[in-house]
């Protein structure tokens, strides 16, 4: 799974503001469901591959980090091959029948599965955890007034997303220091490995919550005390080609509106 | 033990673009009974290196032998399904605060945790225990506590207990010193040493303490980006200071104290491990300096 890592680059998707891409991801999820033909279906494909050049990302690495979500897509796709029973019979073999609606529907919603996990791993390849939760709490800004604690809401984020990392080598190293005395997590029978999550587990939350204990106390050493009135250190700034992106997408829209008319 | 690293190359995040090669082409071998000195900065490969000594790291390139067994990248189905248990009890390996792995509701428990993965009885899990508690010398009248209850100090005791507890022949410590005051730095060095000896063990020793190698190692190895630069003599090490400052390493204090000194005396510096060796050399230089 590559969701959520970010590789570090200077193509255009890169230096787009991370809130002209949460809110053109926002918008696409919809849109998707516009492509239930054969042209919208070749424009999107197109748009979604052209998409991922400009990413400048390799081919090869997205693969890798997509083979898990393909068993899925294959998965949709096998469901609707056997248990679509609309249009005309193809082919029967015993209880089983493929009918021409399966095929169709199957391919759409696959398709229409691939480009929305394509698009999205783009934005998060391509946008740094914290511009991310910078953006959701511009989203969340307008909903204050509701009391919905916004700037809370993305500290909580952007500090989960800061130790991920960190939690992950911590789970590293104390994995490692099991394994060396004896413990083995990768054979033997699902009981025995289960049991061996417990001296994993204990280590680990006994140095999240002294870690959790710490960084509240370096916060409140160095004076935070809420989100009113900070200012921030990383300014988001809206530019040209960001307004571009979401003309981008209302061009995107029509078209597909327009491609729904051909059959 | 004998421990053997033949051209080994690693990369971390293999195909991946965090592709990373932290080992190029290492070659190193240790002769059963010594005691080296891995040294090296951050990020110098030296931690890398040592976890390839049981079998927790498998080279992506090359082989490591430790006695009989033999450990090399995974090509063949048969490799994958190499057990490596027997390595790990044979070399044990403390971690840089090895006192972050405790976990079990007692000290004795959580020392019988390995013997009893390696395949140990109850009892004799808990005798072993008992021996190797009685080594890094925990007071009896904690073993029945929690191990979260002790000092930095105790667990970090319980821990080191709780590697030997498996009986290794090897033992490889990671930084044992990190996070202690300058008395524990000195017991805890000392333990090793002593275990060193009881046991009959083969010492390897991963260090940023220039005089802690200094005091302690035959030989040291220095790590530089993933490759050797410089494995024999400490003292040959480091009395060529260009070469230790191109390493990014310090000459031990003992060490620089002397060569300043030398010339005063107008003697060659002297091949002087401890404060106390220095302080015997003084003495022994001022009283012929009196005596002509």
């Amino acid at each position: 799974m590559i969701i959520g890592q970010y590789i570090p680059g200077h193509s255009w998707l890169h230096t787009l503001d991370a809130r002209a891409k949460t809110l053109f991801i926002l918008g696409f999820i919809p849109i998707v469901f516009l492509a239930d033909n054969l042209w919208t279906n070749v424009f999107l494909l197109g748009f979604t591959l052209f998409a991922v050049r400009l990413s400048q990302l390799s081919w090869r690495y997205l693969w890798n980090g997509l083979k898990m979500i393909l068993f899925l897509i294959v998965f949709t796709l096998l469901l609707q091959l056997f248990f679509n029973r609309d249009g005309t019979e193809l082919i029967a073999f015993g209880p089983f029948a493929i009918y021409s609606e399966g095929v169709r529907m199957g391919l759409i919603v696959s398709l229409r599965f691939f480009y929305l996990v394509m698009l999205t791993t783009l934005v998060t390849l391509t946008t740094t955890p914290m511009e991310l939760t910078d953006s959701i709490e511009a989203g969340l800004r307008p909903l204050e007034r509701l009391r919905v604690p916004a700037h809370e809401i993305a500290l909580m984020l952007s500090i989960s997303l800061r130790f991920l990392p960190t939690l992950a080598d911590e789970t590293d190293r104390i994995m490692k220091a099991q394994q060396a005395r004896g413990v083995d997590l990768k054979s033997g029978p699902l009981k025995d490995r289960l049991k061996a999550v417990v001296p994993l587990m204990i280590p680990l939350f006994v140095s999240a919550f002294k870690r959790a204990e710490d960084l509240a106390t370096a916060m409140e050493a160095r004076g935070y005390r809420g989100g009113e009135g900070r200012t921030r250190l990383r300014e988001m700034t809206w530019h040209q080609r960001d307004t571009a992106l979401l003309l981008i997408f209302v061009v995107v829209t029509l078209i597909l509106i327009g491609l729904r008319g051909i059959e | 033990m004998p421990i053997s690293i033949e051209e080994v190359t690693y990369q971390y995040q293999l195909n991946t673009p965090f592709e990373r090669t932290a080992l190029r082409d290492v070659n190193v071998s240790i002769p059963s009974g010594a005691l080296v000195a891995f040294l090296g900065h951050t990020g110098s490969g030296k931690s890398t290196l040592v976890q390839h000594m049981n079998g927790l790291l498998r080279p992506t390139k090359g082989r490591v032998v430790v006695d009989d067994i033999e450990v090399r990248a995974i090509t063949k189905r048969r490799d994958k399904k190499q057990s490596l248990l027997p390595l790990r009890r044979r070399v044990g390996l403390v971690f840089q605060y090895p006192e972050h792995q405790l976990f079990e509701e007692t000290v004795e428990r959580d020392v019988m945790f390995g013997p009893r993965n390696f395949g140990a009885s109850e009892d004799e899990a808990k005798e072993r225990a008992h021996a190797a508690l009685r080594l890094v010398g925990l007071d009896e009248t904690l073993w029945g506590r929690s191990p979260f209850d002790l000092s930095g100090g105790q667990m970090r005791r319980v821990a080191i207990a709780g590697v030997l507890a498996s009986r290794p022949n090897v033992l490889v410590v990671d930084e044992p010193t990190a996070g202690l005051d300058p008395l524990g730095r000195r017991e805890m060095l000392a333990l090793f040493k002593r275990l060193k000896q009881e046991l009959d063990l083969t010492l390897i020793l991963v260090s940023h303490d220039m005089d802690d190698v200094l005091a302690y190692a035959e030989r040291v190895v220095v790590m530089e980006r993933g490759e050797v630069a410089f494995d024999g003599n400490p003292f040959d090490l480091f009395k060529d200071e260009a070469l230790v400052k191109g390493l990014q390493l310090e000459v031990p204090h003992v060490l620089r104290f002397a060569s300043e000194l030398a010339p005063v005396f107008g003697v060659a510096t002297p091949a002087l491990r401890t404060e106390g060796e220095l302080a015997d050399w003084i003495a022994l230089e001022l009283r012929k300096g009196r005596a002509t």
